[in-house]
């Protein structure tokens, strides 16, 4: 995930991959992902500009042996897909 | 020291900020002293003289022209809170008038609205974002631990920031001008907020921002620290500040944060389909053209270097999706306008963009 734009301008990015996860954990992001209707935004979901200093994310999900690229700006994210992109923020923030 | 008067290009509505006049009254030689003086009671008159005006024909026909007339020069503040949901018609905490709440970014959000309208109606003679007059409406406590602040059509948006690497959005005055300017932009050229167009429309808020700041400490270009939202970095955060008009690219290096990807040079200018076509990256490379302008022509950055690039972003041949050479040109064209071809003023537009790899 990368979560650019914002007044700031600052680039967030993190990845997170559920095999490396403790079970419970990897449970977890399957559950949020199993919410999100990932054929929803496989296509036409990149938009040419946006409001100003709303945050754009840019999501690769792999699964199945399936790999869906998202482009989304904050305004359209859907309840589900937002508890996903909210760990992934998370992820992204934590200092090393 | 040099008489403020000979910076003073409009009679009624100088350049010098209030409070410097205040200061000028307070500690000037006795010449300077009378006129800092003078000045500040004309102002003060003519605002009465028009709220005077306003009870004396409240009463005819036309209220509610005369109302839009009369309230000139002053900015018609509602602060709201979003009580940290995504609720932007939440309680009003302040309207205009109202003392402070104690709420420190209601207040800060007051404030700033109010030190953005007076630069534009001071500086520019413009009467707020559509330059009628438009209500400034505010919303402050927007989300939870929300890291950013935004223009969003109607009201400016801003974040209580996570407190680990961004604090309370309305700290920066910078930030407040930012997205007031967002608005005005969207009145005059609606550029359209995608690659180069965008990066202007970017650039456009960081430039005003920045000289809402600079006319309320009154500082001069090279007095100025030319950076956006210095004071809204974390402790702990490497940086200084999200962006530096002066050195773009050297706000902060930070493990979380990254480096700053700002440009300062069109031969650096970034590709990518982040960030709106890397509108806040981008933005960079006409910040610094408008930085090497305003120290070139060194006093205020507001009058001069200002003026010129508000009459551009007026120009009607600044369209939707104008490229940075488009509007390098309409700046040519308002220093040529305002100051004559061949004045100080032209060139050092000229070699302002040159120094950023722009040719006109």
């Amino acid at each position: 995930m990368t979560r650019s734009g914002g007044v700031t301008g600052v680039q967030l990015r993190s990845a997170i991959d559920t095999a490396a996860l403790a079970p419970a954990d990897a449970a977890e992001i399957e559950a949020m992902l199993g919410k999100v209707d990932l054929n929803e935004w496989t296509s036409g979901s990149t938009r040419r500009g946006g409001p100003p200093d709303r945050f754009q994310y840019d999501l690769v999900i792999e699964q199945d042996g399936r790999r869906h690229e998202i482009t989304i700006g904050e305004r359209d994210v859907s309840p589900s897909l937002r508890s996903l992109l909210d760990r992934l923020v998370a992820e992204a923030r934590r200092r090393p | 020291m040099t008489s403020p008067i000979h910076s003073c290009r409009h009679p009624i509505h100088c350049l010098v900020p209030p409070q410097m006049l205040e200061r000028i009254a307070e500690n000037g030689s006795q010449a300077q002293r009378k006129w800092a003086l003078d000045t500040l009671t004309r102002d003060h008159s003519l605002r009465m003289a028009r709220v005077q005006n306003m009870q004396h024909r409240a009463s005819g026909p036309r209220r509610a022209d005369i109302l839009t007339e009369v309230l000139a020069g002053m900015p018609r503040r509602t602060i709201r809170t979003a009580q940290n949901t995504e609720n932007v018609e939440g309680p009003v905490m302040r309207g205009e008038g109202d003392p402070p709440t104690g709420d420190v970014a209601v207040d800060e959000a007051y404030d700033g609205l109010g030190a953005t309208y007076a630069f534009f109606w001071d500086v520019l003679e413009r009467d707020s974002i559509d330059g009628d007059g438009l209500p400034l409406r505010g919303v402050v406590h927007f989300g939870s631990q929300y890291d950013n602040a935004f223009w969003d059509g109607q009201r400016m948006v801003f974040g209580d920031g996570d407190g680990e690497l961004f604090l309370r959005f309305t700290k920066s005055l910078d930030v407040i001008g930012h997205e007031l300017a967002h608005g005005v932009t969207e009145d005059e050229a609606a550029l359209e907020y995608w690659g180069q167009s965008g990066a202007l429309n970017e650039s456009m808020s960081d430039v005003f921002g920045s000289l809402v700041k600079q006319y309320k400490l009154g500082q001069r270009a090279d007095e100025a620290d030319w950076l956006i939202g210095a004071d809204l970095l974390a402790p702990g955060v490497n940086g200084v500040a999200l962006r530096s008009m002066a050195k773009p690219g050297t706000a902060y290096d930070d493990p979380v944060l990254g480096r700053d990807p700002q440009p300062a040079h069109m031969t650096k200018y970034v590709s990518t389909l982040s960030d709106n076509g890397g509108v806040h990256i981008n933005s960079g490379i006409p910040n610094k053209a408008f930085h090497a302008v305003a120290t070139a022509l060194g006093g205020y950055a507001w009058e001069r270097a200002g003026e010129i690039w508000y009459e551009a972003l007026r120009d009607s041949r600044i369209k939707p999706r104008a490229r940075f050479r488009t509007f390098a040109r309409a700046t040519q064209r308002a220093a040529n306008r305002l100051y004559g071809d061949g004045s100080v003023e032209s060139k050092a537009v000229g070699d302002g963009w040159d120094a950023v790899g722009i040719e006109l």
